[in-house]
């Protein structure tokens, strides 16, 4: 093995990981559906047990069809918190959603408001769906360097 | 030249850099996107699968999706380790010729 064998091995990763991040290519309803996903958690404690209940357990169900609908669509699924810089990303909008439930309980059970979980609903809505698209730039970016 | 620490011949062939390539970022994939990305034939491709599953890179398993039997890979923590290792053994003998590396054609 020489040098221009190294090199020609290293140029065919970087192209098959410049494909990689063209296959992964998000539709907009996808950063839209994960933000629903977070602004569920979050706008949950707005209602009764029950209701919080069901509310979980259907974002636990679309978690489930989302990842079946990504493998179906691109061949392949990728976990947001895999080893890389957009670990960054989902790290940080982790805290922010955490944070925001938490806020969004004290609001909806201790202090009986249902509005205020509602609007950091929305606020996790639009945060989420801009951080998942943020993820993606992030990802082909590096696939791509 | 000697061949850095690191190399490995069972990933040398460029599909088997490239497969690896893929299952290092995803957490797994279907044997038709790999075909694509490596550009190869579906013989080929099922070759190169099992070469990295009996070195225990790579770990497959069957699905069945649309009544249709599919074949899905993932990269196995020894294969991340030996992707890994081949890599930096590959970066370490393309600088030692002081050469930059071309963009990908």
């Amino acid at each position: 093995m020489d040098q221009a064998e190294a090199l020609a091995a290293l140029a065919a990763k970087e192209k098959a990981e410049e494909q990689l991040a063209k296959a992964a290519n998000c539709p907009p309803w996808r950063h839209a559906a994960f933000g629903l996903l977070m602004a569920g958690i979050v706008a949950s404690p707005a209602f009764s047990f029950a209701i919080r209940t069901a509310i979980l357990i259907a974002v636990l169900a679309a978690i489930a069809i989302l990842v079946q609908s990504d493998r179906k669509r691109t061949g392949m699924f990728i976990n947001g918190y895999r080893r890389g810089r957009t670990r960054m990303v989902a790290s940080g909008l982790l805290i922010v959603v955490l944070l925001l439930y938490g806020i969004s309980t004290y609001y909806g059970l201790a202090l009986g408001d249902s509005l205020t979980p509602l609007l950091l609903g929305l606020a996790a809505f639009l945060i989420a769906t801009v951080a998942s698209v943020i993820w993606e730039r992030v990802f082909v970016r590096e696939m791509c360097a | 030249m000697d061949v850095p620490n690191g190399f490995d011949a069972v990933l040398h062939p460029p599909a088997r850099l490239q497969i690896a390539a893929v299952l290092a970022q995803a957490q797994d994939a279907e044997f038709a996107l790999l075909r694509q990305v490596t550009g190869t034939s579906d013989s080929v491709m099922s070759k190169h699968l099992s070469a990295l599953a009996e070195a225990g890179y790579v770990a497959l398993r069957k699905a069945n999706a649309n009544g249709r039997q599919r074949t899905w890979a993932s990269l196995t923590s020894s294969g991340r380790r030996a992707f890994s290792g081949h890599v930096k053994a590959l970066e370490t003998l393309a600088a030692s010729a002081g050469l930059r590396l071309a963009p990908a054609p």
